[in-house]
């Protein structure tokens, strides 16, 4: 079979997509930011909370190796990369001091800024995912050109996605309406499609209008709501365009997946795997590059446990008891990572040219404090799966000191064909090269 | 009140009296974000939440019933008139005030392209209406600007009379005003203290205000949350979907049946030693069952006296595997007595495992002597103790780790220490209390300005908590009198608003 070369008719025939909806698809080009030989390059970022166990996360020496925690991703360590002591400098710098704001870092983690307030909520900056996928925008037109994903409970935090300062990306945790959001296309004829954008868009034209006057008749902080709302109304439209994109990839796997029927109660541990395939899905047929997840959330993961494993004390009170419940902890870590593993998996089981889906990828776990007794926001734990069309040189520990996690933050964009040389809040500004060479 | 969207509560509340759609479409809506705040509210529209209002819309667009609420018989030529007549009266409804001149004009443009553009016929083209409507900020967001600029007295703006009957029906009802508020509004009957009573009354006394003061008590204290409170089921085998419904189903059938068909007193709500209970729930305390449906049921009153003492309260607080006094007291130093606390300092070492022996308290006690002493636990632990004689799910006993219970503690009340022996003696004195009575009236007026209060709001929560006593302490009454209240009658107007 020939993987080399990618096709947007081919991953659409694969969905299903009806014959007569590929007319709305345009010339087929390598567009968006890609690999040398075409293919799409996408980023995937996983955070939760409560910390590592540091002596097990990190490996022994400066080779990489997996401890129980890493244990579901031993098959990928070739194609992993982990970068050691970066800070949440833009947090541990804030005043009032934050240093063990641990719960409350998740709107740092993306935008590498800081509220200067403790327990601040609000990200101040926009976040890398949004950054990047809004330059993929500019050049290709992708069924959802940024997915925020997540499992959230009542009275969670804040998420790590911010379209800008102050407006935060509500993530999706809802398995059919996502499944709906990227392939409903699929099911339409071509003309019901064109009248259903024509009355959506007619519909969006008022509502525009009235945003705009209502606006005007409030005061300053409630007008930047409503121009929160009028970006995601404008946002809304540009969704109604057809997808143009037609980046590279071979469509392998891309088939449209079954799951579970709308409503069936799902415990977490299916819940977790249905918004993992379908992420997965979402990347292989090029309906998404840049997608976020948010697990356990800000706030401490209060009200979760995780009976499947044995473990059924409190998530967040296993993890302030440090040592004492060490194996219980590295036994929860373990169970997220396989899920990210699952991701990985199926990205890497995706031939693209003469590698994989996940070695034009990265996926990039990350955790809003450093372990679950200390909730300090110093020395977070980040981990680099796929080398992004080899733009990191993976399989290694590359070991820093006290350096702001923002350089990666600029390192994912230029990784993902975006050039800058700082990302975040002033002050923070610079790269990563170590990574690459 | 700064802005604020209809919460996924007042979405399917107001759907439901707007249109008849009792589908509770917001219930498929990302969680409300709380930002904090005790009680649910809503604001930005994220991407997310667009595209939600927009399916929600869509659907209850075409659920709609267009014969009823737009009838036509005009012919082609006329139903441009009835579209015309439909949007003016249907807007005041959605928008909960007139439209403004610039408003019907673009909606009949919407009806119109509706007809051209989109090819619809009459009725599909009602639907592209009320679609629109359903997304505009005006039936979105609680804050009614009508054709009429405020009316300023002093620094702060009077509310107009649809804002104030808007602002009443989301606070008493969680939902859009009915015709009886909207035509006081329209004959200028919102403006008296003796026409704002009436109406306030009159709502209290509608089936309507029970969901209300339901939902309050289930935000106040979580008690909606027990389904989200993962417990050992090795310990816990019985605390299965069922029981938890049964706990949420508890609470929400005492307090109104306190409030609303007894004396309505919160001194009744905090120790009343009856409840209603199906068998699940008879089980866990320890009565014989009554029927397969929840009955009203005397409690051992040694045992159980009003709502902290019952299942609901005692799960949301409880630990995963037992009591926990931590969050009980603080629980009940935030929420029933407005207490604030220190923020936590890190590296607090958890209580030590029950596998290391000791009672619950034993172990709590030597914790709170570690960590941080005086700061917090010295606060919220004592008050806790008090809860000793309930397990994780709030079942009853007398023993714990093989120990005695000691469930006998003190805590400050209305300025002086007070010892109590258990949880039942705790209640009545709370519930006597000028501290959880005042804290109670400040817990209203938050949920019904949807904000934390200021300085300024003080006066008015005086006021509310003299009518509340006035009231015999009965929250029927309270609810009247932050009705009645200033603060909810006026807003302040916001930096960089025009008025």
């Amino acid at each position: 079979m020939n993987h080399q070369r990618f096709s947007r008719r081919a991953l659409l025939h694969g969905l299903g997509a009806s014959a007569a909806m590929l007319p709305l698809l345009h010339a087929e080009r390598a567009l968006g930011a890609t690999t040398a030989a075409g293919f799409p390059k996408r980023l995937v970022t996983v955070a939760w909370t409560n910390g590592i166990v540091a002596e097990d996360f990190y490996p022994p020496s400066t080779t990489l190796t997996v401890g129980t925690t890493l244990q579901p991703l031993a098959a990928f360590v070739p194609k992993m990369l982990m970068p050691m002591g970066l800070d949440m400098k833009v947090v541990l710098d804030a005043k009032p001091d934050r240093a063990y704001d641990g719960h409350f870092s998740f709107p740092s983690l993306l935008t590498g800024t800081a509220e200067q307030k403790a327990e601040g909520r609000t990200g101040m900056g926009t976040s890398v995912d949004v950054f990047i996928s809004n330059e993929i925008a500019k050049t290709v037109q992708l069924q959802a050109p940024l997915l925020n994903l997540g499992v959230r409970s009542q009275g969670d935090g804040n998420p790590t996605s911010w379209r800008a300062s102050g407006q935060m990306n509500v993530a999706e945790t809802d398995p059919w309406r996502l499944f709906d959001r990227l392939f409903a296309g699929t099911t339409l004829p071509p003309g019901q499609i064109d009248l259903v954008r024509k009355r959506r868009q007619s519909v969006l034209d008022y509502i525009l209008q009235d945003l705009t006057g209502y606006g005007q008749r409030l005061g300053t902080e409630d007008r930047t709501k409503i121009e929160a709302h009028m970006n995601s109304i404008r946002e809304l439209e540009k969704q109604l365009q057809p997808p143009t994109g037609d980046g590279g990839g071979s469509g392998v796997g891309c088939v449209k997946p079954t799951i579970p029927a709308k409503g069936t109660k799902l415990d977490t541990p299916a819940l977790m795997k249905v918004m993992f395939d379908l992420a997965a899905v979402a990347l292989k047929c090029d309906l998404t590059r840049v997608i976020t997840f948010d697990l356990y959330d800000d706030g401490g993961g209060d009200g979760n446990n995780f009976p499947w494993l044995g473990v059924t004390a409190d998530y967040h009170a296993v993890a302030h008891a440090g040592s004492a419940q060490a194996a219980d902890k590295m036994k929860i870590d373990a169970w997220i990572f396989s899920q990210v593993a699952n991701l990985v998996s199926q990205l890497d089981a995706t031939p693209e040219g003469t590698g994989t889906a996940l070695d034009n990828s990265v996926v990039v776990t990350m955790n809003d404090m450093d372990t679950g007794p200390g909730h300090y926001v110093g020395k977070t734990p980040f981990l680099l799966i796929g080398s992004c069309g080899g733009y990191f040189k993976t399989g290694r520990v590359v070991k820093y000191s006290k350096i702001p996690h923002n350089r990666l933050l600029a390192t994912l964009c230029n990784a993902m064909g975006v050039p800058v040389t700082s990302f975040g809040a002033p002050g923070y500004e610079g790269t990563l090269p170590e990574l690459s060479v | 009140m700064p802005l604020r969207r209809l919460n996924r509560r007042e979405y399917n509340n107001t759907v439901r009296d707007l249109l008849g759609n009792t589908t509770k479409p917001a219930d498929a809506f990302p969680l409300d974000q709380q930002e904090g705040f005790i009680f649910r509210r809503a604001d930005l529209v994220s991407l997310l939440d667009a595209d939600v209002l927009r399916t929600a819309a869509e659907s209850a667009a075409a659920a709609a019933d267009v014969a009823t609420l737009a009838p036509c018989s005009g012919g082609a030529t006329g139903e441009e008139m009835c579209a015309r007549t439909f949007i003016t009266s249907f807007g005041l409804k959605a928008y909960r005030r007139p439209l403004l001149p610039d408003e019907l004009t673009r909606l009949v443009g919407v009806y119109q392209a509706a007809r051209t553009t989109v090819t619809l016929d009459y009725a599909g083209a009602i639907r592209m209406v009320i679609e629109s409507m359903l997304q505009s900020p005006a039936f979105v967001y609680r804050r009614e600007l009508g054709p009429v600029a405020p009316t300023m007295e002093g620094n702060v703006a009077r509310l107009g009379p649809y804002e104030l009957a808007s602002r009443l029906s989301y606070f008493l009802w969680g939902s859009m005003p009915d015709k009886a508020l909207f035509d006081a509004a329209a004959a200028g009957k919102l403006a008296s203290d003796a026409d704002v009573e009436a109406q306030a009354r009159r709502m209290v006394a509608d089936p309507k205000a029970r969901d209300t003061v339901a939902s309050f008590f289930g935000e106040w204290l979580n008690l909606d949350q027990v389904a989200e409170r993962p417990k050992d089921t090795m310990l816990y085998p019985e605390f299965t979907d069922e029981l938890k419904a049964a706990m949420m189903t508890e609470t929400r059938d005492f307090v109104s049946s306190v409030v609303f068909d007894g004396d309505g007193r919160l001194e009744t709500v905090l120790t009343a030693p009856y409840s209603f209970i199906n068998p699940s729930l008879a089980k866990l305390y320890g009565m014989t069952s009554t029927g397969a449906t929840p009955q009203k049921t005397n409690l051992d009153p040694t045992q159980r006296s009003g709502l902290l003492t019952q299942a609901g309260f005692l799960t949301v607080t409880g630990a995963t595997n037992g009591s926990n006094p931590v969050k009980r007291g603080r629980k009940v130093l935030e929420r029933l007595l407005c207490g604030t606390l220190p923020p936590p300092p890190p590296n607090v070492p958890p209580p030590k495992a029950a596998s290391a022996g000791g009672t619950t308290r034993e172990r709590f006690a030597e914790h709170s002597q570690n960590a941080c002493a005086l700061g917090c636990h010295t606060l919220m632990d004592p008050i806790g103790f008090g809860f000793e004689n309930y397990d994780g799910i709030g079942r009853y006993r007398t023993t714990d780790n093989g120990k005695p219970v000691d469930a006998a503690s003190q805590l400050t009340l209305d300025g002086t220490s007070q010892s109590f022996k258990n949880a039942v003696e705790l209640t009545k004195l709370l519930s006597n209390s000028n501290d959880a009575h005042s804290c109670f009236v400040k817990q209203w007026t938050r949920f019904a300005l949807s904000r934390a209060e200021t300085d300024a709001d003080q006066a008015s929560i005086n006021a509310a908590t003299s009518f509340f006593t006035k009231g015999n302490g009965s929250v029927r009454e309270l609810l009247v009198g932050v009705a009645l209240s200033r603060t909810f009658r006026y807003r302040s107007l916001a930096v960089g608003e025009m008025p």
